[in-house]
């Protein structure tokens, strides 16, 4: 019901791929071990507004949209809709986008995936979008993050993408690297092949504040880098803190202060 | 949905658009998804109601970014959007992208595939099914209007303008390519009509493209001889 079949010439190339991911595993594209003990841990950043009480008091205002993690609907997010999460390997890496790190619980098995880290992945995506039968279109408009989101959730939906994983586009020199950091698009199913446009993801559970830390940072290059503010100068923070220290955290309910 | 509540989603759509929070978008989709909670909890579970002569709002109630948000979010639980509220968006909005938008999430709500399923598995036993026989769908009843000039809803009355507004929504048909939006098209493409003319040159024109390049169309209803 409501699955998108137009066919292209690249389906099969690209469901070649996706199965190649996916028989990797998520882990094994990232690198690590099944029995790592942060293996199935994620972590999301966000202001102290929203983040700074995770889950928040029952009663507080927007209290049942901070149980779960969401799913981004805003047009301008990379791979479209989905639930935006990093690896808690990389533990620092999304924290461009706000102070509170909210470390939640996944398992990724049978996952489809596609390694958009792979640049022969996506040049896949792109010969997928010159068979689009709206490509003009799609390119030309004045609304680009519309037509972007528009393409990237079709393809998803067409190929039963559950998450895409993707290298960081917006960077910093200490906490975000581009060559290898991996961040992960993770998809909602409404029915299949439909993707879910809002509310809270159901692929995470047990999400709770665990990292502060004690950075800002200023959009530079047109939003392509982020600069830090205070710091730090250098990694490795200090002191050090590990994915493992993380997830012990999260298990015991404490906060991790970092400083820079 | 309320008028109020509607126009509480007013601020739903000025939060889609990058930049509108002086925060990160993270932050702009948490804030969404609390509204989102609000309105739906003010609802008493009943799902919003978009369809029907109490729900009295209107295309400009809301910016196209927010119904584009408001219409591909609605689930089993919340009403079809009216057929008048679309023809009213469609018409008001002739970006070709919006217009994608509002007919793509027009066919997405479940009913609609629910409504389509028996068809789509008789198009699936090669047996045809026109236009009018299919269930409705904004963009099945749509079409009728333009190929039927007394129907109502008829937006464009000359011939010409018609022709070329029947083209423009099959392509947009085309593109969206889920099992519905082909049925719809393959009921087109058994009209005879000279008003569909363009419209059913120009399906012709995408599928045999992709034909010539070894597509096989073998999956899709209505066009997998």
């Amino acid at each position: 019901m409501s699955r998108r079949i137009r066919p292209t010439p690249v389906d099969s190339a690209i469901r070649r791929a996706i199965a190649t991911s996916t028989g990797q595993g998520l882990f094994g594209i990232l690198g690590i071990s099944a029995t790592d003990p942060a293996a199935n841990w994620v972590i999301k950043y966000t202001s102290p507004l929203y983040g700074g009480e995770y889950p928040p008091a029952p009663r507080a205002v927007g209290a049942a949209a901070r149980t779960a993690l969401h799913i981004s609907t805003a047009t301008d997010f990379t791979w479209g809709t989905g639930c935006y999460v990093s690896p808690v390997i990389y533990p620092f890496s999304g924290a461009i986008y706000g102070r509170c790190g909210i470390v939640a619980k996944f398992d990724p098995k049978d996952w489809n995936i596609f390694d958009a880290s792979s640049p022969l992945n996506v040049d896949l995506y792109m010969q997928w979008v010159d068979w689009q039968p709206l490509k003009p279109l799609l390119m030309l408009t004045v609304h680009a993050n519309l037509a972007n989101q528009y393409l990237r959730n079709s393809f998803r939906e067409t190929f039963n993408v559950d998450c895409v994983v993707f290298p960081p586009d917006e960077v910093n020199p200490h906490y975000t690297r581009h060559s290898t950091h991996r961040w992960l698009a993770v998809s909602d199913w409404a029915s299949p092949g439909r993707l879910q446009k809002g509310k809270l993801s159901g692929r995470f559970s047990d999400p709770k504040l665990v990292v502060v830390v004690a950075e800002d940072f200023e959009k530079v290059r047109g939003g392509l880098g982020r600069r830090t503010l205070i710091g730090p100068q250098a990694v490795p923070f200090n002191p050090p803190v590990t994915p493992a220290d993380l997830v012990m955290a999260h298990r015991s309910g404490q906060i991790v202060t970092v400083s820079p | 949905m309320s008028r109020d509540a509607l126009l509480a989603a007013d601020v739903i759509a000025r939060l889609l658009r990058p930049g509108a929070l002086d925060g990160d978008a993270e932050d702009a989709a948490l804030h969404l998804a609390g509204i989102e909670e609000r309105l739906r909890s003010s609802h008493k579970g009943d799902g919003l109601r978009l369809m029907g002569d109490d729900v009295p709002v209107t295309a400009g109630d809301l910016p196209p970014e927010g119904w584009i948000w408001l219409l591909e979010n609605l689930s089993a639980k919340d009403s079809e959007p009216s057929y008048q509220i679309l023809d009213e968006l469609y018409r008001q909005y002739p970006d070709q992208l919006l217009r994608l938008r509002f007919v793509d999430a027009s066919i997405s709500h479940p009913a609609v595939g629910e409504r389509y399923a028996t068809a789509i598995g008789q198009l699936r036993e090669r047996r045809r099914v026109s236009l009018s026989q299919l269930p409705p769908s904004w963009p099945r009843n749509w079409l009728l209007a333009q190929i039927n000039p007394e129907a109502e809803h008829t937006s464009a009355s000359r011939f010409e303008d018609r022709a070329g507004a029947v083209a423009e929504i099959s392509l947009y048909l085309v593109q969206v390519g889920t099992e519905e939006a082909f049925a719809i098209l393959a009921g087109l493409m058994h009209e005879t009509s000279e008003i569909t003319a363009p419209a059913r040159e120009q399906i012709d024109t995408v599928i045999s493209a992709s034909r010539e390049s070894g597509v096989r169309w073998t999956t899709v209803p209505g066009f997998d001889e």
